[in-house]
């Protein structure tokens, strides 16, 4: 083992255990795969509010995914939530599929889907599928990413409606340590609730990726809540091992 | 769970569908605006060290590996990372680009640099 793989792992296994994370905020997914590639992934996010019901709402999940070829990343992830005054607990096993349409940078957009079929690890709480178009564009040194996803709820204790959510994010590509940069995470709820702005989750704020080593990849973003859904502030934290083979 | 994994099924062989599409030559229109560049691999040396591409421009680059053991195009300010298998090739489109250096590496041999510069 090369002493950089050892300070990624020794990194990644001290955040993961040091970093807690939020339930509207998700990492924002770009549609490229990267084939013959193993990644070891950690999100977490968390929320930070005056209000006790918004306070400390967490998130963490850890996954494994492989890249299968230039069209197709598949991955399994094991989520774990906390809502205030609860203690943490998994919430369900996920197992997401990330599409590549079109190959990167030939045509204006690169386009791609993620397919992700969450299962409830929680006895009352419905399993979801939950499907994401995934756009990306280089326009000079800056990278512009969207999501655009509905989450239908399925099976036992589902609701009639699909939950509706957006992000954006575009960096900078300063360099391969520091790319900043800034996200919006909006969750709309579903189609027959929330369609006031003020009660949907809106978060805006700063991010910075890139790497801390050259295997390891992280991302972290500050928000604050534009609505009054949304919590005063949220915090996001990914990071990426990855593995080639 | 028969009816979901129908569904998933579905879903990428469609996707495959679609990707087969992606790989057939690109059309007339995407090929004018393009002009294609090779950039080989070899005993930890890329070559050329610097390719010059023109700026404001798509350009389409072949990163031929011809060493035994795999390599990474990875360049975080072109925001490319494709694996290269030993004696493989891929293709990268890269641009239009800003006039400037855009440096690439070897992942997994980060003393092997490189760079493409748009004048």
């Amino acid at each position: 083992m090369s002493r950089y793989t050892a300070l990624s792992a020794a990194a990644f296994a001290a955040l993961i255990f040091t970093v807690r994370p939020a339930l509207a905020i998700d990492e924002i997914y770009s549609p490229i795969a990267e084939p013959g590639e193993i990644s070891l992934e950690y999100n977490g996010n968390n929320t930070f509010d005056h209000h006790h019901d918004k306070n400390n709402i967490a998130e963490q999940q850890t996954e494994i995914e492989w890249g299968v070829n230039n069209y197709w990343v598949t991955s399994i992830t094991g989520s774990y939530e906390k809502n205030p005054d609860e203690s943490w607990k998994t919430d369900a096993v996920e197992w997401e599929n990330r599409f590549q349409f079109l190959p990167q940078g030939e045509y204006w957009l690169d386009v791609g889907m993620l397919a992700t079929y969450v299962h409830a690890v929680q006895k009352d709480d419905p399993d979801a599928l939950e499907l994401k178009l995934l756009l990306q564009k280089d326009t000079g040194r800056f990278t512009h990413m969207l999501n655009v996803g509905i989450e239908q709820e399925i099976g036992r204790h589902s609701g009639p409606a699909p939950d509706r959510n957006f992000a954006w994010s575009t960096r900078y590509r300063w360099n391969e340590y520091v790319q900043p940069g800034f996200e919006i995470q909006s969750d709309f709820g579903t189609a027959s609730a929330n369609d006031r702005f003020q009660n949907q989750e809106h978060y805006i704020g700063p991010a910075v990726y890139g790497h801390l080593l050259p295997n390891l990849k992280y991302e972290a973003a500050y928000y604050v809540g534009i609505s009054d859904a949304a919590s005063n502030s949220a915090a996001r934290v990914k990071l990426e091992y990855e593995i080639h083979f | 769970m028969k009816k979901l994994a129908a569904l998933f099924a579905a879903i990428q062989l469609a996707t495959f569908a679609a990707a087969q599409a992606a790989d057939a030559p690109a059309s007339s229109t995407n090929s004018q605006a393009q002009s294609d560049y090779t950039i080989t691999l070899k005993d930890h040396v890329w070559s050329p060290t610097e390719l010059v591409v023109p700026a404001g421009q798509k350009v389409k680059v072949t990163v031929k590996n011809l060493g035994d053991k795999p390599a990474e195009f990875e360049s975080a300010t072109l925001n490319r990372e494709k694996v290269v298998t030993p004696h493989g090739e891929i293709t990268v489109f890269v641009g239009p680009l800003d006039a400037g250096h855009y440096s690439y590496v070897n992942d997994f041999d980060h003393a092997t640099t490189g760079t493409i510069t748009a004048k």
